[in-house]
C-alpha cells in the first residue's frame, strides 16, 4: 500500500481510538452521577440533607401498596431486594404503576427514613407478550 | 363495520399516541423525499433555460 | 487476492463516478421506490394492526414498531457515515464524501423520529415526556452531532474541504455509539434495556417480533431509497457545470 495512505490510516485510527478513550474517561469519571436514581441501598448510608431533591428507584414490593380511601394519598415500599425504602406520595400515578414493577420516584428523603415523593414514574421492562401468553405464564408459575 | 373502524382508530384509548407517532414518521420521511427532488428539479429547469 | 481486491476497488470507483452513478441509479430508483415502500407499509400495517396487544401496556406498545427501527437506524447511519469518512480521508474517493454528506440529514431525521416517538411513548407508560437519563441524553447528543455535521458542511464553501471536515467529525463522533448502546446496562435509567440482542433470544413472542423484523428491513430499505435520492441531487449539484449533467437531464422526461 502507498505509504501516504498507510500514514493516513494510522492517523485516523489514532483519532478514533483517542476520541473513544477520551469519552470513556469522561464517562467513567462521571459514572456515579450519570445514574438517574439512587437505589434504597445507596440511600442507606448517605449524608443528603432533607432539602435536596433526589430520585430513588427500584421494585414496588408485593403487597406493600396502601391506598387512602378518602384522598389520592398512597404509601408503598420500594426495594432493591437488599434494602427497602418507604415512599409517601399524593397525586396521579402512571398507568403502569403496579406491584412487582419498576418505579422511579422524585422527592425528598426525610430524617426518619421515609421518602416524600412529588413525582412517581413507572419503569417498564423489556418483555412484551400478548395477554393470553401472560396468563399462561402466571398459571404455570 | 363502523364500530370495527372506530376500535382500530381509538386503539383502547391509546390511539392518539400511536397515530401521532405514525404522523411524525410519515411527515419527516416525506420531507426527506421532497427536498432532494426539489433540488433536482431546480437544476433541471436551470439547464433547460440554458439549453434554449 | 490482491488482484481480486484491486478489481473490486476499480469496480466501485467506476460505479461511483458521478455520470455513471447517475445513470445506473436512474434505472434502479423506480424498483427501489416500489420495493422499499411496499416492505415499509406492510411491516407497519402488520405491526400496528395485526400483531397482538401487550399484556401490560395494551395497544400503546405498538409505537415500538416505529420507535425501535428509527433509533437503530439513527445509530447505524452514523456508523455508515464514519466508514464513509474513513474512506474519504484515506483514499480520497469523491463519491464517499458525497455519500457521507447525503446520509447526514437522513440520520438526523431518524434520530429525531426516535426522540419524538420515544417521548410520545413515555407519556402514557412512564408518566413523563422526558427525563435526563443516560439513554435519552446520549441519543439527544447524537442528534446534536448530526446537526453539527450538517452545519459544518454547509459553512465551508469548498466542497472537498467540507467533505474532509465532516469525515473527521464523524470519526470523532463515533465514540457516542457505544455509549448509547451500553447506557441502559451501565447506569440506572428510566429507559428499559434492549428487547433484542445478538447473543440471546428476544424477550418477545414470535408474533410480536416477526413484524418488528420486517419493520427493520423496511426502514433500512427506506434509508437506501432516501440515500439514493439525496446522493443523486448532491452529485448533480456539484457537477452542474459539467457537460454530462446537461446531457443527462435533457434526455430525461420529467
Amino acid at each position: 500500500m502507498n505509504p501516504i495512505r498507510k500514514q493516513r490510516i494510522y492517523a485516523l485510527t489514532a483519532i478514533v481510538v483517542g476520541s473513544i478513550l477520551a469519552v470513556y474517561l469522561v464517562v467513567s469519571a462521571l459514572s456515579k452521577n450519570l445514574n438517574l436514581f439512587y437505589s434504597p441501598t445507596d440511600l442507606l448510608n448517605n449524608d443528603l440533607s432533607p432539602e435536596t431533591l433526589i430520585r430513588a428507584g427500584g421494585m414496588v414490593r408485593e403487597g406493600s401498596i396502601k391506598r387512602s380511601d378518602t384522598s389520592l394519598s398512597i404509601e408503598f415500599i420500594v426495594t432493591d431486594f437488599k434494602n427497602d425504602l418507604k415512599i409517601q406520595y399524593s397525586g396521579i400515578l402512571p398507568d403502569l404503576f403496579s406491584e412487582k414493577a419498576g418505579v422511579v420516584v422524585q422527592g425528598y428523603l426525610e430524617k426518619e427514613g421515609t421518602f416524600r415523593a412529588i413525582e412517581v414514574l413507572a419503569k417498564h421492562d423489556e418483555n412484551y407478550m400478548p395477554p393470553e401468553v401472560a396468563k399462561l405464564m402466571e398459571q404455570t408459575e | 363495520m363502523i364500530e370495527q373502524i372506530s376500535t382500530i382508530i381509538s386503539m383502547d384509548g391509546n390511539g392518539l399516541y400511536v397515530w401521532s407517532c405514525l404522523f411524525i414518521l410519515f411527515f419527516i420521511i416525506g420531507i426527506n423525499i421532497y427536498l432532494p427532488n426539489r433540488k433536482l428539479n431546480r437544476i433541471y429547469k436551470e439547464n433547460k433555460t440554458k439549453a434554449q | 487476492m490482491n488482484k481480486i481486491w484491486n478489481y473490486i476497488k476499480d469496480w466501485f470507483i467506476e460505479m461511483g463516478s458521478p455520470p455513471l452513478f447517475f445513470k445506473w441509479s436512474s434505472k434502479i430508483l423506480p424498483w427501489l421506490l416500489f420495493i422499499s415502500i411496499t416492505v415499509f407499509i406492510v411491516g407497519l400495517l402488520w405491526g400496528l394492526f395485526y400483531s397482538p396487544t401487550d399484556y401490560k401496556q395494551g395497544d400503546v406498545y405498538r409505537i415500538i414498531y416505529i420507535h425501535v427501527p428509527s433509533a437503530i437506524l439513527g445509530q447505524s447511519i452514523f456508523m455508515f457515515m464514519a466508514i464513509c469518512g474513513f474512506i474519504t480521508m484515506v483514499w480520497r474517493v469523491k463519491i464517499s464524501g458525497m455519500l457521507l454528506k447525503s446520509a447526514a440529514p437522513i440520520g438526523a431525521s431518524f434520530t429525531l423520529i426516535a426522540l419524538l416517538t420515544g417521548s410520545i411513548w413515555g407519556k402514557p407508560t412512564w408518566g413523563t415526556w422526558w427525563v435526563w437519563d443516560a439513554r435519552l441524553t446520549s441519543t439527544l447528543i447524537l442528534f446534536f452531532i448530526y446537526a453539527a455535521i450538517i452545519g459544518l458542511h454547509s459553512s465551508i464553501d469548498d466542497k472537498t474541504k467540507a467533505d474532509r471536515a465532516i469525515s473527521i467529525l464523524s470519526l470523532v463522533g463515533i465514540a457516542i455509539i457505544p455509549i448509547i448502546k451500553k447506557s441502559v446496562d451501565w447506569w440506572q435509567t428510566l429507559h428499559q434495556p434492549s428487547t433484542f440482542s445478538l447473543t440471546s433470544a428476544p424477550s418477545m413472542t414470535p408474533d410480536m417480533y416477526q413484524p418488528l423484523l420486517l419493520c427493520f428491513l423496511g426502514f433500512y430499505l427506506i434509508f437506501a431509497l432516501l440515500l439514493t435520492m439525496n446522493l443523486r441531487a448532491e452529485v448533480v449539484i456539484r457537477e452542474k457545470n459539467r457537460s454530462w449533467v446537461s446531457k443527462q437531464f435533457l434526455n430525461l422526461e420529467r
